[in-house]
Protein backbone atom coordinates (compact mmCIF):
# COMPACT_ATOMS: atom_id res chain seq x y z
CA UNK A 1 0.00 0.00 0.00
CA UNK A 2 1.99 3.12 -1.17
CA UNK A 3 0.69 4.98 1.50
CA UNK A 4 2.26 8.59 2.87
CA UNK A 5 3.03 7.76 6.19
CA UNK A 6 4.59 9.69 9.26
CA UNK A 7 5.85 8.61 12.44
CA UNK A 8 4.02 9.87 15.28
CA UNK A 9 5.47 11.56 17.73
CA UNK A 10 8.20 13.10 15.64
CA UNK A 11 8.80 16.22 17.28
CA UNK A 12 10.83 17.11 14.22
CA UNK A 13 9.28 16.32 10.72
CA UNK A 14 11.56 16.46 7.67
CA UNK A 15 9.38 18.69 5.79
CA UNK A 16 11.13 18.10 2.45
CA UNK A 17 11.06 14.32 2.82
CA UNK A 18 7.04 14.59 3.86
CA UNK A 19 6.27 16.85 1.14
CA UNK A 20 7.71 14.39 -1.66
CA UNK A 21 6.76 11.81 -0.03
CA UNK A 22 3.25 13.28 -0.20
CA UNK A 23 3.42 14.10 -3.82
CA UNK A 24 4.19 10.74 -4.63
CA UNK A 25 1.67 9.09 -2.83
CA UNK A 26 -0.72 11.23 -4.56
CA UNK A 27 -0.08 9.91 -7.61
CA UNK A 28 0.67 6.64 -6.93
CA UNK A 29 -2.05 5.09 -4.94
CA UNK A 30 -5.31 5.78 -6.06
CA UNK A 31 -8.21 3.04 -4.93
CA UNK A 32 -11.07 2.88 -6.42
CA UNK A 33 -14.67 2.35 -4.32
CA UNK A 34 -17.93 1.69 -5.60
CA UNK A 35 -21.49 3.38 -4.66
CA UNK A 36 -23.37 2.05 -1.47
CA UNK A 37 -24.81 -1.12 -1.17
CA UNK A 38 -26.71 -0.21 1.72
CA UNK A 39 -29.18 1.89 -0.48
CA UNK A 40 -30.31 -1.33 -1.70
CA UNK A 41 -33.64 -2.07 -0.35
CA UNK A 42 -33.37 0.82 2.05
CA UNK A 43 -34.20 3.42 -1.18
CA UNK A 44 -34.22 1.22 -3.93
CA UNK A 45 -34.46 -2.35 -4.84
CA UNK A 46 -31.93 -2.83 -7.29
CA UNK A 47 -28.46 -1.43 -7.67
CA UNK A 48 -29.48 -0.76 -11.33
CA UNK A 49 -32.14 1.27 -9.97
CA UNK A 50 -29.62 4.13 -9.40
CA UNK A 51 -26.64 3.24 -11.78
CA UNK A 52 -26.14 2.52 -15.55
CA UNK A 53 -24.25 -1.14 -14.21
CA UNK A 54 -26.45 -3.82 -13.20
CA UNK A 55 -23.98 -5.04 -10.89
CA UNK A 56 -24.09 -0.75 -9.40
CA UNK A 57 -20.89 1.06 -9.22
CA UNK A 58 -19.88 3.87 -10.95
CA UNK A 59 -21.84 5.77 -13.63
CA UNK A 60 -25.38 7.18 -11.89
CA UNK A 61 -28.41 6.95 -14.02
CA UNK A 62 -31.41 9.24 -13.95
CA UNK A 63 -32.61 8.01 -10.91
CA UNK A 64 -29.72 7.57 -9.01
CA UNK A 65 -28.49 11.19 -9.79
CA UNK A 66 -32.11 12.12 -8.14
CA UNK A 67 -31.45 10.38 -5.36
CA UNK A 68 -27.91 11.94 -5.17
CA UNK A 69 -29.78 15.53 -4.85
CA UNK A 70 -32.35 13.90 -2.27
CA UNK A 71 -30.13 12.91 -0.32
CA UNK A 72 -27.70 15.90 0.14
CA UNK A 73 -28.01 18.19 2.56
CA UNK A 74 -27.26 21.40 0.58
CA UNK A 75 -28.79 20.00 -2.97
CA UNK A 76 -26.86 21.33 -6.05
CA UNK A 77 -27.45 19.64 -9.81
CA UNK A 78 -25.78 16.38 -10.01
CA UNK A 79 -25.41 15.78 -13.02
CA UNK A 80 -21.84 15.17 -14.62
CA UNK A 81 -19.83 18.52 -14.20
CA UNK A 82 -23.23 20.72 -12.57
CA UNK A 83 -24.60 20.02 -16.26
CA UNK A 84 -22.83 22.60 -17.23
CA UNK A 85 -21.23 20.60 -20.05
CA UNK A 86 -24.25 19.38 -22.74
CA UNK A 87 -23.44 15.96 -23.70
CA UNK A 88 -25.51 13.83 -26.60
CA UNK A 89 -27.73 11.78 -25.17
CA UNK A 90 -25.94 8.70 -26.25
CA UNK A 91 -23.16 9.57 -24.01
CA UNK A 92 -22.93 9.41 -20.17
CA UNK A 93 -19.52 11.09 -18.49
CA UNK A 94 -18.38 10.75 -14.77
CA UNK A 95 -15.88 10.48 -12.34
CA UNK A 96 -15.24 10.16 -8.85
CA UNK A 97 -12.14 11.40 -6.70
CA UNK A 98 -11.54 9.79 -3.35
CA UNK A 99 -8.79 10.70 -0.77
CA UNK A 100 -7.76 9.56 2.77
CA UNK A 101 -5.84 10.99 5.82
CA UNK A 102 -5.60 10.01 9.30
CA UNK A 103 -4.18 7.62 12.19
CA UNK A 104 -3.05 3.82 11.49
CA UNK A 105 -2.08 1.72 14.48
CA UNK A 106 -0.46 -1.63 13.16
CA UNK A 107 0.38 -1.79 15.81
CA UNK A 108 3.23 1.02 14.88
CA UNK A 109 1.62 4.01 15.26
CA UNK A 110 1.46 5.90 11.96
CA UNK A 111 0.10 9.40 10.00
CA UNK A 112 -1.14 8.38 6.78
CA UNK A 113 -2.34 10.51 4.22
CA UNK A 114 -3.13 8.76 0.37
CA UNK A 115 -5.58 8.95 -2.63
CA UNK A 116 -8.43 6.33 -3.28
CA UNK A 117 -9.51 7.25 -6.27
CA UNK A 118 -8.96 8.79 -9.07
CA UNK A 119 -11.45 7.89 -12.12
CA UNK A 120 -13.40 9.24 -15.47
CA UNK A 121 -16.04 6.72 -16.37
CA UNK A 122 -17.83 6.91 -19.78
CA UNK A 123 -20.99 5.01 -21.23
CA UNK A 124 -22.23 5.55 -24.85
CA UNK A 125 -25.23 3.27 -25.58
CA UNK A 126 -26.53 2.65 -29.12
CA UNK A 127 -29.96 1.40 -29.26
CA UNK A 128 -29.44 -1.96 -26.70
CA UNK A 129 -25.61 -1.97 -26.82
CA UNK A 130 -23.65 0.11 -23.96
CA UNK A 131 -19.94 0.77 -24.07
CA UNK A 132 -18.42 1.18 -20.53
CA UNK A 133 -14.97 1.99 -19.96
CA UNK A 134 -13.12 3.75 -16.47
CA UNK A 135 -9.87 5.36 -17.09
CA UNK A 136 -7.91 6.25 -14.28
CA UNK A 137 -4.63 6.58 -11.92
CA UNK A 138 -3.47 3.08 -10.59
CA UNK A 139 0.02 2.59 -8.04
CA UNK A 140 2.60 2.29 -10.55
CA UNK A 141 4.59 -1.31 -10.47
CA UNK A 142 7.69 -0.78 -9.83
CA UNK A 143 10.36 -0.77 -12.09
CA UNK A 144 7.88 0.04 -14.31
CA UNK A 145 6.52 3.31 -12.83
CA UNK A 146 6.75 5.13 -16.33
CA UNK A 147 3.78 2.90 -18.04
CA UNK A 148 1.62 1.91 -15.58
CA UNK A 149 0.54 5.15 -14.02
CA UNK A 150 -2.61 5.17 -15.34
CA UNK A 151 -5.03 2.03 -17.03
CA UNK A 152 -8.48 1.26 -18.00
CA UNK A 153 -9.83 -0.79 -14.69
CA UNK A 154 -13.60 -1.35 -16.34
CA UNK A 155 -14.09 -1.77 -19.75
CA UNK A 156 -16.69 -4.03 -21.23
CA UNK A 157 -19.61 -4.32 -24.10
CA UNK A 158 -22.96 -4.47 -22.53
CA UNK A 159 -26.38 -5.66 -24.37
CA UNK A 160 -29.72 -5.46 -22.71
CA UNK A 161 -33.07 -7.15 -23.87
CA UNK A 162 -34.99 -4.03 -22.60
CA UNK A 163 -32.86 -1.21 -23.67
CA UNK A 164 -33.25 1.90 -21.46
CA UNK A 165 -34.60 -0.70 -18.77
CA UNK A 166 -33.17 -1.35 -15.59
CA UNK A 167 -34.40 -4.76 -15.61
CA UNK A 168 -34.38 -7.60 -18.20
CA UNK A 169 -31.80 -9.24 -19.30
CA UNK A 170 -27.71 -7.94 -19.34
CA UNK A 171 -25.02 -9.59 -21.41
CA UNK A 172 -21.71 -8.39 -20.70
CA UNK A 173 -17.88 -9.04 -22.12
CA UNK A 174 -15.14 -7.23 -21.14
CA UNK A 175 -12.91 -6.16 -18.06
CA UNK A 176 -14.95 -5.44 -15.05
CA UNK A 177 -15.50 -7.77 -11.37
CA UNK A 178 -17.19 -9.85 -11.45
CA UNK A 179 -20.49 -9.54 -9.77
CA UNK A 180 -20.33 -11.80 -6.34
CA UNK A 181 -21.42 -11.56 -2.99
CA UNK A 182 -22.69 -8.05 -1.21
CA UNK A 183 -20.12 -6.06 -3.57
CA UNK A 184 -19.76 -3.65 -0.58
CA UNK A 185 -17.98 -0.51 -1.35
CA UNK A 186 -14.98 -0.51 0.93
CA UNK A 187 -12.42 -2.82 -0.52
CA UNK A 188 -11.03 -3.20 3.01
CA UNK A 189 -14.33 -4.78 4.04
CA UNK A 190 -13.50 -8.47 5.06
CA UNK A 191 -15.46 -10.23 2.69
CA UNK A 192 -13.81 -8.40 0.25
CA UNK A 193 -10.60 -7.98 1.16
CA UNK A 194 -10.42 -11.88 2.05
CA UNK A 195 -13.60 -13.09 -0.29
CA UNK A 196 -12.58 -12.93 -3.45
CA UNK A 197 -13.14 -9.58 -4.68
CA UNK A 198 -10.40 -7.54 -3.83
CA UNK A 199 -9.37 -4.40 -5.00
CA UNK A 200 -8.13 -4.31 -8.51
CA UNK A 201 -9.63 -7.70 -9.02
CA UNK A 202 -11.07 -7.51 -11.83
CA UNK A 203 -10.29 -9.90 -15.02
CA UNK A 204 -11.67 -10.28 -18.35
CA UNK A 205 -14.60 -12.36 -18.64
CA UNK A 206 -18.27 -12.47 -20.03
CA UNK A 207 -21.59 -12.11 -18.06
CA UNK A 208 -25.03 -13.36 -17.98
CA UNK A 209 -27.33 -11.33 -16.14
CA UNK A 210 -30.77 -11.13 -15.25
CA UNK A 211 -31.96 -8.51 -12.83
CA UNK A 212 -35.86 -8.00 -11.81
CA UNK A 213 -37.45 -6.30 -9.02
CA UNK A 214 -38.03 -9.16 -6.91
CA UNK A 215 -34.72 -11.27 -7.67
CA UNK A 216 -31.44 -11.19 -9.86
CA UNK A 217 -29.15 -13.61 -11.11
CA UNK A 218 -25.44 -13.23 -12.37
CA UNK A 219 -23.08 -15.57 -13.85
CA UNK A 220 -19.49 -14.69 -14.73
CA UNK A 221 -16.85 -16.59 -16.34
CA UNK A 222 -13.30 -15.09 -16.15
CA UNK A 223 -9.44 -15.41 -17.20
CA UNK A 224 -6.49 -13.17 -15.32
CA UNK A 225 -5.61 -10.50 -17.25
CA UNK A 226 -2.90 -11.42 -19.97
CA UNK A 227 -2.28 -7.89 -20.87
CA UNK A 228 -0.33 -6.85 -17.63
CA UNK A 229 0.75 -8.23 -14.04
CA UNK A 230 -2.51 -8.67 -12.75
CA UNK A 231 -3.75 -8.66 -9.09
CA UNK A 232 -5.81 -11.70 -9.32
CA UNK A 233 -4.16 -14.55 -11.15
CA UNK A 234 -7.29 -16.59 -11.16
CA UNK A 235 -9.72 -18.23 -13.99
CA UNK A 236 -12.11 -19.68 -13.48
CA UNK A 237 -16.60 -18.42 -13.03
CA UNK A 238 -17.82 -16.79 -10.35
CA UNK A 239 -21.83 -16.92 -9.46
CA UNK A 240 -24.56 -15.18 -7.05
CA UNK A 241 -28.07 -15.14 -6.90
CA UNK A 242 -30.30 -12.88 -4.93
CA UNK A 243 -33.81 -13.44 -4.00
CA UNK A 244 -36.04 -10.51 -2.58
CA UNK A 245 -38.90 -12.02 -1.06
CA UNK A 246 -40.39 -8.81 0.11
CA UNK A 247 -40.14 -5.06 -0.10
CA UNK A 248 -37.46 -5.27 2.26
CA UNK A 249 -35.61 -8.45 2.34
CA UNK A 250 -32.92 -10.08 0.46
CA UNK A 251 -31.49 -13.40 0.39
CA UNK A 252 -28.60 -14.38 -1.70
CA UNK A 253 -26.44 -17.44 -2.15
CA UNK A 254 -22.60 -17.06 -4.18
CA UNK A 255 -20.04 -19.77 -5.32
CA UNK A 256 -16.75 -19.35 -7.55
CA UNK A 257 -14.06 -21.65 -7.97
CA UNK A 258 -10.55 -19.90 -9.38
CA UNK A 259 -7.58 -21.51 -10.71
CA UNK A 260 -4.21 -19.91 -10.55
CA UNK A 261 -0.75 -21.63 -10.88
CA UNK A 262 -0.38 -21.99 -7.61
CA UNK A 263 -3.99 -23.13 -5.94
CA UNK A 264 -7.68 -23.82 -6.77
CA UNK A 265 -10.23 -22.37 -4.68
CA UNK A 266 -13.53 -22.89 -3.87
CA UNK A 267 -15.89 -20.39 -2.13
CA UNK A 268 -19.62 -20.73 -1.62
CA UNK A 269 -20.96 -18.45 1.01
CA UNK A 270 -24.98 -16.92 1.86
CA UNK A 271 -25.79 -13.37 2.16
CA UNK A 272 -28.50 -11.95 3.83
CA UNK A 273 -30.48 -8.32 3.60
CA UNK A 274 -33.19 -7.03 5.58
CA UNK A 275 -34.62 -3.16 6.03
CA UNK A 276 -36.02 -2.15 9.33
CA UNK A 277 -38.25 1.38 7.89
CA UNK A 278 -39.42 2.45 11.39
CA UNK A 279 -35.69 2.82 12.67
CA UNK A 280 -34.48 3.43 9.12
CA UNK A 281 -32.16 0.60 9.36
CA UNK A 282 -30.80 -1.35 6.73
CA UNK A 283 -28.83 -5.04 7.94
CA UNK A 284 -26.87 -7.14 5.44
CA UNK A 285 -24.47 -10.25 6.10
CA UNK A 286 -22.47 -12.44 4.22
CA UNK A 287 -20.92 -15.55 5.50
CA UNK A 288 -18.66 -17.54 2.95
CA UNK A 289 -16.18 -20.85 3.29
CA UNK A 290 -13.48 -20.90 0.88
CA UNK A 291 -11.40 -24.12 0.20
CA UNK A 292 -7.65 -23.06 -0.97
CA UNK A 293 -6.19 -26.56 -2.62
CA UNK A 294 -2.65 -25.73 -2.67
CA UNK A 295 -0.50 -27.00 -5.60
CA UNK A 296 2.20 -28.03 -3.28
CA UNK A 297 0.38 -29.64 -0.30
CA UNK A 298 -2.25 -28.06 1.78
CA UNK A 299 -5.87 -27.10 1.64
CA UNK A 300 -6.68 -24.51 4.74
CA UNK A 301 -10.13 -23.42 5.08
CA UNK A 302 -11.03 -19.82 5.09
CA UNK A 303 -14.05 -18.65 6.77
CA UNK A 304 -14.89 -14.65 6.38
CA UNK A 305 -17.95 -12.74 7.30
CA UNK A 306 -19.24 -9.38 7.87
CA UNK A 307 -21.98 -8.45 9.43
CA UNK A 308 -23.27 -4.28 8.50
CA UNK A 309 -26.07 -2.20 9.79
CA UNK A 310 -26.56 0.66 8.47
CA UNK A 311 -29.07 3.63 9.68
CA UNK A 312 -29.89 7.01 8.32
CA UNK A 313 -30.12 10.24 11.33
CA UNK A 314 -31.09 11.77 8.56
CA UNK A 315 -31.35 12.14 4.75
CA UNK A 316 -27.71 13.12 4.41
CA UNK A 317 -26.18 11.59 7.44
CA UNK A 318 -25.87 7.81 7.29
CA UNK A 319 -23.64 5.45 9.76
CA UNK A 320 -22.56 2.21 8.74
CA UNK A 321 -21.37 -0.31 11.68
CA UNK A 322 -19.55 -3.38 10.86
CA UNK A 323 -18.42 -6.64 12.64
CA UNK A 324 -15.97 -8.38 10.23
CA UNK A 325 -14.67 -12.09 11.17
CA UNK A 326 -11.64 -13.83 8.67
CA UNK A 327 -10.15 -16.91 10.27
CA UNK A 328 -7.39 -17.72 7.55
CA UNK A 329 -7.32 -21.90 9.00
CA UNK A 330 -10.55 -22.54 10.89
CA UNK A 331 -8.51 -25.66 12.15
CA UNK A 332 -5.98 -23.86 13.48
CA UNK A 333 -5.96 -21.59 17.03
CA UNK A 334 -5.88 -17.93 17.53
CA UNK A 335 -5.71 -17.01 13.66
CA UNK A 336 -8.87 -15.73 13.62
CA UNK A 337 -9.41 -12.08 13.18
CA UNK A 338 -12.24 -9.57 13.91
CA UNK A 339 -13.21 -6.02 13.18
CA UNK A 340 -15.18 -3.17 14.75
CA UNK A 341 -15.96 -0.94 11.58
CA UNK A 342 -17.83 2.64 12.53
CA UNK A 343 -17.74 4.66 9.34
CA UNK A 344 -20.15 7.92 9.24
CA UNK A 345 -21.04 9.62 6.01
CA UNK A 346 -21.91 12.86 5.19
CA UNK A 347 -23.63 13.60 1.87
CA UNK A 348 -23.16 17.24 1.91
CA UNK A 349 -23.40 18.04 -2.01
CA UNK A 350 -24.90 16.12 -4.49
CA UNK A 351 -21.49 16.05 -5.71
CA UNK A 352 -19.61 15.44 -2.32
CA UNK A 353 -19.09 13.50 0.45
CA UNK A 354 -17.23 13.52 3.21
CA UNK A 355 -16.53 9.85 5.74
CA UNK A 356 -15.42 9.02 8.82
CA UNK A 357 -13.75 5.41 8.27
CA UNK A 358 -12.79 3.49 11.91
CA UNK A 359 -11.94 0.27 12.74
CA UNK A 360 -10.84 -1.75 15.43
CA UNK A 361 -9.17 -5.20 14.76
CA UNK A 362 -8.00 -7.94 16.81
CA UNK A 363 -6.68 -11.52 17.05
CA UNK A 364 -8.42 -14.40 18.89
CA UNK A 365 -11.53 -12.40 20.32
CA UNK A 366 -8.74 -10.51 21.83
CA UNK A 367 -7.60 -13.26 24.43
CA UNK A 368 -4.85 -12.40 25.97
CA UNK A 369 -3.79 -15.68 27.45
CA UNK A 370 -1.90 -15.58 31.04
CA UNK A 371 0.20 -18.51 29.82
CA UNK A 372 3.43 -17.62 28.10
CA UNK A 373 3.72 -20.79 26.23
CA UNK A 374 0.35 -20.08 24.66
CA UNK A 375 0.28 -16.49 23.41
CA UNK A 376 -2.74 -14.69 22.76
CA UNK A 377 -3.51 -14.06 18.69
CA UNK A 378 -1.56 -10.81 18.03
CA UNK A 379 -1.31 -7.31 18.77
CA UNK A 380 -4.53 -5.02 17.90
CA UNK A 381 -4.43 -2.49 15.33
CA UNK A 382 -6.79 -0.16 14.10
CA UNK A 383 -7.45 2.96 12.44
CA UNK A 384 -9.02 6.14 11.98
CA UNK A 385 -9.27 7.98 9.34
CA UNK A 386 -11.28 11.11 7.18
CA UNK A 387 -11.87 10.45 3.44
CA UNK A 388 -13.28 13.04 0.96
CA UNK A 389 -15.23 12.04 -1.95
CA UNK A 390 -16.12 14.13 -5.21
CA UNK A 391 -18.26 12.92 -7.75
CA UNK A 392 -17.61 14.55 -11.29
CA UNK B 1 -32.33 -12.91 9.56
CA UNK B 2 -32.07 -16.59 9.26
CA UNK B 3 -28.55 -16.04 7.66
CA UNK B 4 -27.73 -13.64 10.29
CA UNK B 5 -28.39 -16.23 12.53
CA UNK B 6 -26.05 -18.57 10.46
CA UNK B 7 -23.39 -16.32 10.32
CA UNK B 8 -23.83 -16.24 14.26
CA UNK B 9 -23.61 -19.87 14.31
CA UNK B 10 -20.83 -20.22 11.92
CA UNK B 11 -18.41 -17.99 13.77
CA UNK B 12 -18.85 -18.86 17.01
CA UNK B 13 -18.51 -22.65 16.04
CA UNK B 14 -14.92 -21.77 14.23
CA UNK B 15 -13.16 -21.04 17.46
CA UNK B 16 -14.36 -24.56 19.29
CA UNK B 17 -12.27 -27.44 17.88
CA UNK B 18 -8.68 -26.78 16.83
CA UNK B 19 -5.90 -28.95 16.33
CA UNK B 20 -2.64 -28.07 17.09
CA UNK B 21 -0.45 -25.89 14.00
CA UNK B 22 0.27 -28.95 11.88
CA UNK B 23 0.46 -26.21 8.67
CA UNK B 24 3.09 -27.02 6.13
CA UNK B 25 6.29 -25.60 6.63
CA UNK B 26 6.85 -24.42 2.79
CA UNK B 27 7.05 -21.56 0.80
CA UNK B 28 4.27 -22.32 -1.18
CA UNK B 29 1.98 -23.06 1.98
CA UNK B 30 3.20 -19.66 3.79
CA UNK B 31 2.69 -18.01 0.28
CA UNK B 32 -0.39 -18.62 -0.17
CA UNK B 33 -2.06 -18.80 3.51
CA UNK B 34 0.40 -16.02 4.97
CA UNK B 35 1.90 -13.56 2.43
CA UNK B 36 -0.36 -13.52 -0.07
CA UNK B 37 -3.84 -12.26 1.86
CA UNK B 38 -1.82 -10.03 4.04
CA UNK B 39 1.68 -8.78 2.37
CA UNK B 40 0.50 -9.05 -1.27
CA UNK B 41 -2.05 -7.00 -1.44
CA UNK B 42 -3.25 -4.78 -5.10
CA UNK B 43 -1.41 -2.03 -3.30
CA UNK B 44 1.39 -3.23 -1.83
CA UNK B 45 3.63 -6.70 -2.70
CA UNK B 46 1.40 -7.79 -5.34
CA UNK B 47 2.17 -8.39 -8.99
CA UNK B 48 0.53 -5.41 -9.85
CA UNK B 49 2.36 -3.46 -7.85
CA UNK B 50 5.86 -4.80 -6.57
CA UNK B 51 6.17 -1.61 -3.78
CA UNK B 52 9.98 -1.58 -3.38
CA UNK B 53 10.19 -4.58 -5.52
CA UNK B 54 9.04 -7.38 -3.38
CA UNK B 55 6.30 -9.38 -4.37
CA UNK B 56 4.49 -11.80 -2.12
CA UNK B 57 1.12 -13.09 -3.72
CA UNK B 58 2.74 -15.97 -6.03
CA UNK B 59 5.10 -18.71 -5.11
CA UNK B 60 7.49 -17.44 -7.61
CA UNK B 61 7.60 -14.15 -6.67
CA UNK B 62 7.72 -14.97 -2.87
CA UNK B 63 10.59 -16.97 -3.74
CA UNK B 64 12.63 -14.55 -5.81
CA UNK B 65 11.63 -11.43 -3.41
CA UNK B 66 13.16 -13.53 -0.39
CA UNK B 67 15.95 -14.82 -1.80
CA UNK B 68 17.42 -12.25 -3.79
CA UNK B 69 16.81 -9.20 -1.18
CA UNK B 70 18.06 -11.25 0.81
CA UNK B 71 14.86 -11.52 3.44
CA UNK B 72 16.50 -14.61 4.65
CA UNK B 73 20.24 -15.69 4.36
CA UNK B 74 21.19 -19.69 4.99
CA UNK B 75 22.41 -21.19 6.37
CA UNK B 76 23.19 -18.63 9.16
CA UNK B 77 19.33 -17.28 9.31
CA UNK B 78 18.31 -21.05 9.76
CA UNK B 79 20.49 -21.38 13.24
CA UNK B 80 18.52 -17.95 14.10
CA UNK B 81 15.63 -17.26 12.53
CA UNK B 82 14.72 -14.22 14.83
CA UNK B 83 17.91 -12.43 12.98
CA UNK B 84 16.43 -12.65 9.15
CA UNK B 85 15.38 -9.95 7.98
CA UNK B 86 12.28 -11.55 7.23
CA UNK B 87 11.23 -12.10 10.69
CA UNK B 88 12.62 -8.86 11.96
CA UNK B 89 9.92 -6.99 9.22
CA UNK B 90 7.11 -8.85 10.68
CA UNK B 91 7.90 -8.30 14.34
CA UNK B 92 10.10 -5.41 15.39
CA UNK B 93 10.67 -3.49 11.98
CA UNK B 94 13.35 -2.69 9.88
CA UNK B 95 14.83 0.75 8.29
CA UNK B 96 12.50 1.97 5.64
CA UNK B 97 13.09 1.23 1.99
CA UNK B 98 11.28 4.25 1.12
CA UNK B 99 13.52 6.86 2.43
CA UNK B 100 10.93 6.92 5.88
CA UNK B 101 13.07 7.79 9.12
CA UNK B 102 12.26 4.81 11.81
CA UNK B 103 11.65 1.01 12.14
CA UNK B 104 8.46 0.05 9.74
CA UNK B 105 6.67 -3.06 10.84
CA UNK B 106 5.33 -4.73 8.21
CA UNK B 107 2.63 -5.51 6.94
CA UNK B 108 1.62 -1.67 8.33
CA UNK B 109 -1.87 -1.70 7.76
CA UNK B 110 -2.88 -4.26 9.79
CA UNK B 111 -1.15 -6.74 12.39
CA UNK B 112 -0.11 -10.56 11.32
CA UNK B 113 -1.11 -13.22 13.36
CA UNK B 114 1.46 -14.58 15.87
CA UNK B 115 0.67 -18.00 14.98
CA UNK B 116 1.95 -17.06 11.33
CA UNK B 117 4.99 -15.25 12.76
CA UNK B 118 5.99 -18.54 14.27
CA UNK B 119 5.16 -20.60 11.40
CA UNK B 120 7.26 -18.26 9.37
CA UNK B 121 10.08 -18.70 12.16
CA UNK B 122 9.47 -22.95 11.99
CA UNK B 123 9.81 -22.39 8.82
CA UNK B 124 13.19 -20.42 8.46
CA UNK B 125 14.29 -22.76 11.49
CA UNK B 126 13.39 -25.89 9.03
CA UNK B 127 15.81 -24.76 6.63
CA UNK B 128 13.35 -22.18 4.30
CA UNK B 129 12.37 -25.29 1.84
CA UNK B 130 11.30 -23.65 -1.07
CA UNK B 131 13.00 -19.81 -0.92
CA UNK B 132 16.50 -21.24 -0.59
CA UNK B 133 17.99 -20.31 -4.01
CA UNK B 134 16.22 -19.14 -7.38
CA UNK B 135 16.11 -22.20 -10.30
CA UNK B 136 16.84 -19.96 -12.72
CA UNK B 137 19.84 -19.03 -11.65
CA UNK B 138 21.08 -22.55 -12.23
CA UNK B 139 23.76 -22.49 -9.16
CA UNK B 140 23.54 -21.33 -5.43
CA UNK B 141 25.63 -21.21 -2.26
CA UNK B 142 24.89 -23.41 0.34
CA UNK B 143 26.89 -20.93 2.98
CA UNK B 144 29.90 -23.01 1.99
CA UNK B 145 30.12 -24.48 -1.08
CA UNK B 146 28.45 -24.34 -4.61
CA UNK B 147 25.43 -26.37 -5.84
CA UNK B 148 22.63 -26.49 -8.10
CA UNK B 149 19.41 -25.22 -7.37
CA UNK B 150 16.29 -27.32 -7.84
CA UNK B 151 12.97 -26.04 -9.87
CA UNK B 152 11.16 -25.67 -6.61
CA UNK B 153 13.71 -23.19 -4.77
CA UNK B 154 16.12 -25.95 -2.86
CA UNK B 155 19.36 -26.91 -2.72
CA UNK B 156 20.02 -29.61 -4.87
CA UNK B 157 23.59 -31.49 -5.47
CA UNK B 158 27.06 -30.18 -4.97
CA UNK B 159 28.46 -28.83 -7.95
CA UNK B 160 31.89 -27.38 -6.61
CA UNK B 161 33.91 -27.11 -3.05
CA UNK B 162 35.05 -23.78 -2.72
CA UNK B 163 38.90 -23.26 -1.38
CA UNK B 164 37.12 -20.03 -0.07
CA UNK B 165 33.75 -18.55 0.55
CA UNK B 166 30.83 -18.89 -1.72
CA UNK B 167 28.61 -15.66 -2.79
CA UNK B 168 25.70 -15.40 -5.35
CA UNK B 169 26.46 -18.44 -6.89
CA UNK B 170 29.77 -18.00 -7.79
CA UNK B 171 33.07 -19.76 -5.69
CA UNK B 172 35.38 -17.05 -4.42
Amino acid sequence: MQRVVLERGLPVIKHALVVIAIVAGLVTAAKPAHAYPQFQLARDATCSGCHVNPAGGGLLNENGMAAAEAMSQFGDPPEFMYNKIPLPSWLELGGELRNIAGYFKSPQDYLALFPMQADVYAAATFKAFQIHVTVGYRPPEYGNEAATYVWSREHYLQWQSDAGSNEGLFIRAGRFMPVFGLRLAEHVDYTRQYGGTPLYGETYGAAVEYVKEGYEAHLTGFVHDPLIDPVNHDNGAAAYVEWRPTKHAAIGAEGLVGVSKDEKTYRGGLTGKYYFASPDVLVQAEVQLANHVLDAGGAPTTLVGYLLASHWFSSSIMLDIGLGHYDEDIRVRNLERDCIDLNLHWFMLSHLELILNNRVELFAFGRTNGNPTEPSGGPTGGWSLLQLHYRL
Amino acid sequence: MRSLAWLALVIASAGCTRDADDRPKTLAYITEAILAPTCGKAECHSTFAQTVGDVFDTVVGARYTIVHDPLISLPADQMAPTGSQLYQSITTGLPSRQGLSGLVRMPYDAPMPNEDIYLIEAWIAAGAEGAQCIPDNGFACDGKDLVACTADGNFGELQMTCSGSCSNGVCL
